[in-house]
């Protein structure tokens, strides 16, 4: 028995959520005659019109003289496990004299599923590494919808496709995350010098949910065998002091001062900018030829805190 | 998701309706109707009925009814209180000082004022607190008050960024000022404020002699501001907490006052407050002066002011605000009241820089409120909103200054703070209006930005990150091609054409417009406003590591949507959309814009915008990856009602507005920055206003 008199609208939020992730359902109702339901109730169902859910429909205080509203409170269901487009129905119930409920109105309710989204990070990626030498970096993973990815499988591929190495997910979330699985990648550098674009992959895992195939670029700067080591000393100009945690870029190759101020880079030879900075300093650039072991000194001035120029008191 | 501020904003009718929905908090007592035997002296409540605007019924009255307690209300107060007046002062804070607390309590005044006797007699203060010999020779702080008036309107005078910050301001208001510093030092220093030597000049407090002393108090065992001591708690514990007396920590005043010496605004704001509250002027807190009454709306004398109940409240307890002192409080809890002023009203409301409507006449891509003004949780969405300025306006007050915001630094920029929206200045837990930041924020040093990426409302670059807070000096004492100025200290010479040469100026440029690229339009700007929205400080953890950054309460907060943190860049993108109620649009670019930048630091240098030059370029690719607001401020305001040299406030046809009087920020005609320009503008206005009763 339906009931031409009444209409169900359902809104869904997200129309698109991750396979296995929550979704809400908000279901009114509009009758055009007053007191057209008793009792009235929606139930959700499925596309085999298996129940899902149901709810009291409450009357609303729209103001309306010549019809009627009803509201469900917020339906919260789990998203079907299989991506793809779904078609939900959601059938309005009332009752009868005798207290049976009967179908009065129903609806289709559409939205899609996707595969949870899978989003990688590499860092601790050594900046220059020698032609054919081994080298380790890190690789994160996470879930969109924070899904558990210890023991999934990764592949490391180099520009012509070739796999170049794989690894596996280790069981622990990284500090300070909430699902990030991370693994520690050992790869052997090319034996020609320049930039070699790398990729990491992760296949499409079904694990327990569907997962999308997820990848992040990385650059690896392959150099030729170095033929001179740049002795760097960051100092404090005014103190002389050693400046331990200096950072000395001489692009491509990186370094930082140890407790007696000393960093040593090893280089080919050639022309650098030598960029030195430190917390709390100012940083220092020198420009060097490079043709033999060499040592320079890069003095720093401390920066003064900052106080806004009308607040220093200018002593 | 949270609501976004996607519609012209009104802070202030947001926290009047949290304000008003919180009225069950108030414990109601017998004072709405307190009686004038009950007020004493200085203040009566008024049964006068039927005046001669409409017949409007007076609920208090007093002499002169000074609106804003802050650096140029409570002068003007005191100095009329001294005479004999019966003085009320409203504002509409929990609190008294205006942004005075929030201050560093730098004065600079000169012509020869006492600060400058004082040094250059090598005496001390008379309290004889102060022990370090004076900082500056003789001749570098002697002068007249003629020689101060050339100064401060100085034809000649550039600053770095090209502005002229002394050749506009207006003549009579500022020959007034530089005759009125003696006496204003003096006042101060009777009503219980302590200077320390000269040092320096405070910015644009002109470019020829050394003007600036900065109030301080000594450690002590207990807080006594009448002799002049602060305990360790009140003036607020390093990187710990602040207090109710100082809401910024008070800083070592050791160099320029004594070992033992804490200097910073509280010691100006509390000296004179308890000075005021001793000498019998009332006080009407968490009052928000809606409208000035003038006999007809443009002619005829101002008769008094209404106003508006406007109390704060804790936004974690609900519990009401209170002031630190409250003796010469009138706790009046009526929604409206009205005020009769038998000599005068002055205007000392403060400046414009927390209403992006007023302030983007000025500059009209500040209207985004997603920004406020400095000092914005002391003194809630109501303080700066321009109130003392529209009021003026209704009754046909005419403005002056209208180009000075422009001119100067201090105005609009980017402080060096992020993870708060009160950016200009950091405030720890202690004081009771931390709640409304929940963050002190994650203070900078210029060579920290190598450290991260600068990023829009929809996830794009827009500056060179290692400039996004450089600001220029102020051309002061002692000059110099930093100050802008060829000369320095002595030899500078008033109103020499050489000063703003061409080629001085092509030599001593160096400005960077970083404000203006943070709040230009973006794909994320839509019609009407096309709001800049939301800017983010994007970094890693390496990032914290490397430069040693404090992440944790009360530098950041979990709950005040200025700082996430996040395992993947999706997920960082998200929780800003989601949790930031300026964040209106996703930022879509970023994963893009992050990766990019990776590949510019494989690649060592920066296309876009300059980078790896001057410093390191770092990935940011380490989990978890951070976000932290970054929250451009209009801090001071210039451009305001007309005053005349005595404070009187003038109409459009260039007329004096009977019994209408203002100073500081809500007045206009000047380029003077801080406490010197409003602190002598009140207590101008208070002789004024006494002779005005004679």
């Amino acid at each position: 028995m339906s009931n031409e008199h009444c209409t169900c609208t359902v809104e869904v939020s997200p129309d698109e959520a991750d396979a296995g992730t929550d979704i809400t359902l908000t279901v009114h109702v509009a009758c055009s005659r007053k007191d057209s339901l008793r009792e009235p109730r929606v139930s959700i169902r499925d596309h085999a019109d298996a129940e899902l859910a149901q709810a009291e429909l409450t009357e609303t205080d729209d103001d309306d003289e010549d019809g009627v509203g009803y509201a469900a409170d917020d339906i919260v269901l789990a998203a079907p496990r299989v991506a793809g487009e779904h078609v939900y129905r959601a059938v309005v119930l009332a009752a009868d004299k005798d207290g049976a409920l009967h179908e009065q109105a129903s609806t289709e309710v559409r939205f899609v599923v996707t595969a949870h989204a899978t989003e990688l990070n590499a860092w601790d990626i050594p900046s220059a590494i020698v032609a054919g030498g081994r080298f380790k970096f890190m690789v994160g993973v996470s879930c969109s919808a924070g899904c558990r990815l210890a023991g999934e499988g990764l592949s490391i591929l180099d520009q012509e496709g070739a796999q170049r190495g794989a690894a596996t997910l280790g069981n622990d979330v990284w500090p300070e995350t909430d699902a990030l699985y991370v693994a520690e990648i050992e790869g052997e550098a090319p034996s020609t010098a320049g930039a070699h674009q790398w990729e990491i992959r992760t296949a499409a895992w079904d694990c327990e949910l569907p997962h999308a195939a997820g990848a992040v670029a990385i650059s690896v700067r392959v150099v030729n065998p170095p033929e001179c080591e740049v002795t760097v000393e960051a100092f404090d100009r005014e103190k002389q002091t050693p400046i331990k945690g200096a950072r000395v870029i001489m692009h491509p190759y990186r370094a930082v001062t140890d407790a007696s101020g000393i960093a040593k880079v090893k280089v080919t030879k050639g022309t650098y900018d030598i960029l030195v900075s430190a917390s709390k300093y100012l940083a220092v650039t020198t420009t060097a030829e490079v043709t033999a072991d060499m040592t320079t000194r890069a003095e720093l001035d401390a920066e003064p805190p900052w106080v806004s120029p009308e607040e220093d008191p200018g002593v | 998701m949270a609501k976004k501020r996607d519609s012209k904003p009104d802070q202030n009718k947001r926290e009047n309706e949290k304000a008003v929905s919180r009225r069950n908090f108030i414990t109601r007592g017998a004072v709405a109707g307190v009686s004038a035997a009950a007020l004493g002296a200085s203040v009566g409540e008024s049964s006068a009925q039927g005046t001669s605007v409409d017949n409007i019924k007076w609920d208090y009255e007093a002499d002169l009814v000074v609106i804003g307690s802050g650096a140029s209300g409570l002068p003007c107060a005191i100095r009329a209180r001294d005479a004999g007046l019966r003085v009320l002062v409203i504002d509409q804070n929990f609190d008294v000082g205006g942004k005075m607390p929030h201050s560093g309590g730098q004065v600079s005044l000169g012509g020869g004022d006492p600060c400058q006797l004082r040094d250059i007699a090598g005496e001390t203060d008379k309290e004889g607190f102060i022990k370090v010999a004076p900082l500056h020779k003789p001749e570098d702080i002697t002068e007249t008050t003629d020689f101060l008036f050339k100064d401060i309107t100085d034809w000649s005078v550039l600053n770095v960024g090209g502005h002229a910050p002394y050749r506009y301001n207006d003549r009579d208001m500022h020959r007034a000022w530089a005759d009125n510093c003696y006496g204003t030092r003096q006042f101060l220093m009777d009503n219980y404020v302590r200077f320390s030597r000269i040092t320096g000049t405070h910015s644009t407090g002109g470019a020829s002699r050394a003007r600036r002393a900065i109030t301080f108090l000594m450690l002590g065992d207990k807080t006594d501001v009448k002799a002049g001591t602060v305990t360790k708690q009140d003036a607020g514990i390093d990187g710990v907490s602040s207090s109710h007396f100082a809401p910024r920590i008070m800083a070592d005043a050791s160099k320029i006052a004594a070992p033992g010496a804490v200097w910073n605004g509280a010691a100006l704001t509390r000296g004179l407050e308890v000075s005021a509250r001793e000498k019998g002027i009332r006080f009407m807190l968490n009052r928000r002066m809606t409208e000035i009454v003038r006999e007809q709306q443009f002619s005829g004398r101002v008769l008094g002011i209404k106003a508006s109940y406007s109390p704060r409240f804790d936004p974690d307890t609900g519990a009401q605000l209170k002031s630190l002192y409250s003796n010469g409080n009138i706790d009046e809890q009526r929604a409206t009241v009205n005020i009769r002023a038998k000599v005068a009203v002055f205007v000392g409301s403060g400046g414009h820089g927390n209403n992006p409507s007023f302030r983007s006449m000025f500059y009209p891509a500040f209207s985004e409120p997603a920004f406020v003004s400095s000092a914005w949780a002391l003194l809630g969405p109501l303080g700066q909103d321009a109130s003392g300025i529209l009021a003026g306006m209704r009754i046909g007050a005419h403005l002056a200054g209208m180009q000075q915001n422009l001119g100067i630094t201090q105005s609009f920029h980017i402080p060096p703070r992020i993870a708060t929206r009160d950016s200009y200045t950091d405030m720890h837990p202690g004081h009771p209006t931390f709640p409304f930041r929940r963050s002190t924020g994650i203070s900078l040093g210029l060579s920290s930005y190598e450290h991260l990426i600068a990023v829009n409302q929809v996830g794009d670059r827009f500056y060179n990150e290692m400039d996004l807070a450089k600001r220029y000096d102020s051309p002061v004492w002692p000059g110099g091609a930093r100050n802008g100025i060829p000369t320095h200290s002595l030899k500078h010479v008033q109103g020499d054409w050489r000063n703003c040469h061409p080629s001085w100026v092509k030599k001593m440029y160096d400005s960077y417009p970083a404000v203006d690229a943070a709040l230009a339009m973006n794909e994320g700007s839509q019609a009407p406003n096309f709001y800049s929205g939301a800017l983010w400080a994007i970094f890693d953890s390496a990032a914290v590591e490397r430069d040693g950054w404090n992440i944790k309460p009360p530098f950041t907060s979990d709950t005040n949507g200025y700082f996430f943190s996040a395992g993947s860049i999706d997920e960082l993108a998200k929780k800003i959309y989601t949790r930031h109620e300026y964040q209106r649009v996703p930022l879509k670019n970023l994963k893009k814009t992050i990766s990019k930048w990776n590949t510019y630091v494989d690649e060592g240098t920066d296309p876009d915008f300059g980078r790896g030059k001057d410093a390191p370029m770092h990935k940011i690719s380490k989990p978890p990856f951070y976000a932290a607001a970054v929250c451009p401020v209009w801090h001071d305001s210039y451009g305001g009602l007309r005053i005349n040299g005595k404070g009187q406030v003038i109409d459009t046809e260039g007329s004096i507005i009977p019994g209408l009087y203002s100073g500081g920020e809500a007045s206009g005609g000047g380029n003077q920055h801080g406490l010197g320009r409003a602190l002598v503008h009140g207590y101008i206005a208070g002789g004024q206003i006494t002779q005005e009763r004679a």
